[in-house]
């Protein structure tokens, strides 16, 4: 037995129920935590499991279990034909994307391409910019009918139709062009910190520049290749947009498509069918990341560092022109050529009018109350969600970061839910949800269930842009503060937030933008007299208005343009009077 | 076996010269290291061998094969060069067995089947890695990343092979027996090596010819023996471990010695390689173990009174640091000579006799600002 020390003080008791009530608190804080990713993440999930097995929406009494569904669904010729074009599609793209991104993020660290430098900030324009926008753009170029390009060549040789963007060419063809900016942002990382010795070492071994690039170059940044393209081939599975606007015109259903087509497009809503290419879907993401975990197992791809041997870059020769004319054209294809046709396009009092261009488009839009408001909600809803969901994917990676065992396993695995669910999936999950839940289903059909959807649905994207900063955050800054005094909560707005701000004020822009943009989720979930520009652009694009909706989707660039302005000032003028003070104050 | 004869190399980046025109030749079969602390140009001048850079200037000639010659605008890439390197990195493709690192130049020169497979098991063999063929390159220990290196360089029996600084990255004990394993390569195969290093003990247990670089210029070249008894210069000196170095000028001129005043009154004999005359205002380089007590009353050259300022003990010897008349010179005393003298360990304020021996002491060329230096590092090490 040790002798007890007196206690003289008699501050123990008091900091005995401090801890107790800490203890408490901070209990009660998590369990709300785990409980509220719980509804929003995990049960609208189960939602898809259930669906396929019951026929019939919640609310319906009586829905009876059965597998008929489900065998339906699988008899059906229609669900094969889906798969085969989805993964077509995603063979395809993301294929061309990941080699597209591999080949620029190559050029852009390691040779001597003119104009590499501009392949960074070019690709990060691109990534600002909501694939609708694009595929808006490039619809009304290549438009069989009426498109730009087919009109001039119909006025200069009469030649009809040349040009089809609505078929699987067009629609390869965008997607491909517009995940590599996403591709090279990727890859940007492993080729710029790449040991260029390794290359070196292959001249020395006898090896020419092209065999050196194919046996080594490639090879030795292996995983960050796969794991770009799997990544990739996961969004395309999900992507909307251009399978909607471009395949489907053309008879190509793809997942997202069909799934859509089931519940809006046959009377009944064939809810089984839709939840069986859900589920179809999630396990072919689920299959896609196993393959990247075992392609990663047991190697090791970090090579000795310390002093890497970076020396001049790769003397190309002759064929960097060749190079710097491929940058050129992918600025134009993926840039100028889509966004000046969404301009022109805006410009024209009727589409396909090109010698009396006007702002008529932009009175026009500002002027009917309809197309306001749609412009104001999607501006609440882009920048309040935008917010929201940088928030939630902000506090969740931190937590997986910094946390160990059951609370970590939980969010990952929550946060991994938005990532397998395409947006189409993840509003029927939400609908189901939302009617299984006798309370909830008030929820059905207001703006809020739109905007914790879109919320949800931005989540992988923010999760992605704030991984990276966090990453860079050694928790020693946190202890120091922990040390110094501060509460956990002021340690974390204080300095986990002051030092992340930069990244959460661009996720967040980013993520308003993409909101904006999104145009899956609330066709499914856009309640009556509540219309985002995505959905009302669509509409004016169906009655032959493409000019509204281009000048509709120019006013959100422009808006957009117009923040990037004002922060590019405000850090202007910032770091003016801190230059200025910080003069002063070493002033003698 | 490749002679290298190198003539003119220049190489600038932007305005900025790296190598001012390097004059050297290598002989066939020989270990030749490149010398001098960090930013002086071995690398640019190995990478420039190697072909790995485009010198701005020079011809190059590897046998009897021109490889550059800026004039004729000649260059051999690195591929078409039939050599072997072995980079500070090691450069191991982290996608490849050490099989297949190792095999690769021979893969690239057409080597197959059995002939290959012998081919990368004796070499692996050679370098004591026979059982680790199929390990992932990148999962290995340092040393023996080193070796895959090693392995790699001498695989397809290249003419010449060309280290840079393939040891830095090694603890102290790895970096002595990858040392040797080295250079016992070297004799087996017999090829040349040109080998660069900033340590001038791996340079001198290495080597057969020394090439010390300074600022892109060659500064010394010749045996390590020359280079550890006979530095030319200041900055060679230094480099090899001459703690003292001073100032003065020469109050007596010889054939082969002279005695130069480094400070009022303070003579010292030393060895000169190039005549100097009196007047001469020359640089004497010594070791501090070339620094002895003497028997208080002896008379000679080179004899003077100093004041221990600083003793530290350091085992089998103790280091002093002596003020003599302004000068300040640093001594390491050998305790057996301090016992025959019946001493005990000096302190600091103790006066004693000392003189520096002739035969250690040399006549170098001075450098630019040195006498400031030198002066200011005295002063440091006594504050
Ligand atoms: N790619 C380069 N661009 C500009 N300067 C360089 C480059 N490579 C080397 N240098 C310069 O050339 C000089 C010699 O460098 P280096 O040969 O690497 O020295 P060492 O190998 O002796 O440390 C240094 O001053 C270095 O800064
Ligand atoms: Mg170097």
């Amino acid at each position: 037995m040790t002798e007890r020390v007196p206690v003289t003080d008699g501050g123990i008791d008091s900091d005995i129920r401090a801890t107790r009530l800490r203890v408490l608190l901070r209990g009660a804080l998590w369990a709300l935590f785990v409980v509220g990713l719980g509804i929003v993440f995990i049960f609208p999930a189960t939602m898809i499991v259930i669906g396929v097995f019951r026929d019939g929406l919640p609310t319906a009494a009586d829905v009876p279990w059965t597998f008929d569904g489900f065998v339906a669904a699988l008899s059906n010729p229609a669900t094969w034909t889906t798969l085969l074009n989805s993964l077509i599609l995603v063979a395809a793209g993301g294929t061309i994307s990941t080699a597209g991104g591999a080949f620029f993020a190559w050029i852009g660290t390691n040779t001597d391409v003119p104009f590499r430098r501009a392949l960074t900030p070019l690709m990060i324009i691109n990534l600002f910019i909501p694939p609708l926008f694009y595929t808006f753009g490039w619809i009304m170029l290549g438009n069989a009918q009426n498109g730009l390009f087919n009109q001039v060549l119909r006025n200069l040789w009469g030649v009809e139709g040349l040009i089809n963007i609505q078929s699987w060419g067009g629609l390869i063809f965008t997607i491909s062009l517009g995940f590599v900016p996403f591709a090279y942002l990727l890859m940007l990382g492993a080729f710029r910190n790449r040991d260029q010795s390794l290359d070196e070492a292959a001249s020395i071994s006898g090896a020419g520049t092209f065999r050196t690039f194919f046996t080594i170059t490639i090879p030795s940044v292996g995983p960050a290749i796969t794991g770009a393209a799997i990544l990739i081939m996961v969004l395309i599975f999900q992507s909307f947009e251009n399978p909607y606007l471009l395949g489907k015109p053309a008879g190509i259903d793809v997942f997202a498509t069909q799934i859509y087509a089931y519940i809006r497009d046959t009377t009944p809503a064939q809810y089984t069918s839709a939840f069986t290419l859900s589920l179809m879907v999630i396990l072919l993401v689920v299959v896609l990341f196993s393959i990247q975990r075992g392609l990663l197992r047991g190697r090791s791809f970090t090579t000795l560092t310390g002093k890497t041997s970076r020396r001049d870059p790769v003397r190309l020769g002759a064929v960097r022109w060749v190079f710097a004319a491929l940058i050129l054209l992918f600025l134009l294809l993926n840039l100028v050529i889509p966004l000046g046709a969404v301009l022109l396009g805006s410009l024209q009092p009727t589409f396909g009018v090109l010698n009396r261009l006007t702002l008529d488009n932009y009175t026009a839009v500002l002027a009917d109350p309809l197309l306001r408001s749609s412009l104001v909600q999607t501006a609440w809803v882009s920048v309040v969600g935008g917010l929201i969901a940088m928030s939630v994917a902000f506090l969740t990676t931190y937590i997986v970061l910094r946390r160990r065992g059951f609370l970590r396993a939980y969010v990952s695995l929550a946060m991994w839910i938005p990532w397998a669910l395409p947006g189409i999936v993840l509003s029927l999950a939400f609908l189901f949800a939302v009617l299984a839940v006798p309370g909830w289903s008030g929820l059905y059909g207001t703006p809020l269930l739109l905007g914790i959807v879109l919320v949800v649905a931005t989540i992988p994207l923010c999760v992605r842009l704030i991984e990276g900063a966090l990453a860079q955050l050694s928790p020693e800054l946190e202890e120091a503060g922990k040390v110094s005094g501060a509460s956990q909560s002021r340690v974390f707005l204080t300095i986990v937030l002051r030092l992340i701000l930069p990244s959460f004020l661009t996720g967040w822009f980013l993520a308003a933008l993409f909101i904006s943009g999104n145009l899956a989720v609330p066709m499914l979930l856009a309640p009556p007299g509540f219309q985002p520009v995505a959905v009302t652009a669509l509409t004016l694009y169906v009655n032959g208005d493409y000019s509204g909706a281009a000048a509709l989707f120019m006013i959100i660039l422009f808006a957009a343009a117009i923040v990037i302005g004002l922060v590019g000032l405000s850090r202007l003028l910032g770091s003016r009077i801190s230059a200025r003070t910080s003069a002063t104050n070493h002033a003698p | 076996m490749t002679e290298v004869v190198v003539s003119g190399l220049t190489k600038k980046y932007g305005a900025k010269a790296a190598l001012h025109g390097l004059d050297v030749r290598i002989r066939s079969g020989e270990f030749v290291t490149l010398l001098g602390p960090s930013g002086c140009g071995k690398t640019t001048t190995l990478r420039c061998l190697a072909g790995l850079e485009k010198p701005t200037a020079g011809i190059v000639t590897m046998g009897d094969r021109v490889v550059v010659d800026t004039e004729r605008r000649v260059f051999v890439p690195p591929e078409k060069r039939h050599i072997g390197m072995v980079f500070q990195s090691y450069a191991l493709w982290p996608h490849l067995t050490v099989a297949e690192n190792v095999g690769y130049p021979l893969r690239v020169g057409g080597m197959r089947g059995v002939e290959r497979r012998e081919r990368i098991a004796e070499v692996l063999d050679a370098v004591g890695l026979a059982e680790y063929g199929d390990r992932s390159a990148t999962a290995l220990s340092g040393g023996q990343q080193q070796r895959v290196a090693l392995a790699r360089a001498l695989a397809a029996r290249p003419g010449i092979i060309f280290y840079d600084e393939p040891l830095s990255n090694l603890d102290t004990k790895l970096r002595f027996t990858m040392g040797r394993q080295v250079r016992s390569l070297h004799d087996e195969n017999g090829m040349t090596s040109v080998y660069v290093t900033h340590d001038q003990e791996e340079a001198i247990t290495l080597s057969d010819r020394i090439i010390v670089m300074n600022h892109g210029l060659i500064e010394q070249d010749g045996t390590p023996e020359d280079l550890y008894d006979r530095p030319s210069s200041a900055y060679v000196a230094d480099f090899m471990g001459f703690q003292n170095i001073l100032t003065g000028v020469v109050v007596e001129a010889g054939a082969r010695h002279a005695d130069v005043e480094v400070a009022e009154g303070l003579i010292l004999r030393a060895q000169v390689a190039e005549l100097v005359r009196m007047g001469d205002t020359v640089t004497v380089a010594f070791r501090a173990s070339h620094v002895h007590v003497e028997p208080a009353g002896s008379t000679g050259v080179g004899l003077f009174r100093g004041e221990v300022v600083h003793s530290t003990f350091v085992g089998s010897s103790v280091d002093l640091v002596v003020h003599a008349r302004g000068a300040s010179v640093q001594a390491r005393i050998e305790r057996s000579e301090l016992e025959r003298l019946g001493l005990g360990h000096p302190s600091a304020g103790d006066t004693l006799e000392f003189r520096v021996r002739a035969s250690g002491a040399l006549v170098v060329k001075g450098r630019e600002g040195q006498r400031q230096a030198y002066a200011t590092e005295a002063v440091n090490m006594v504050a």
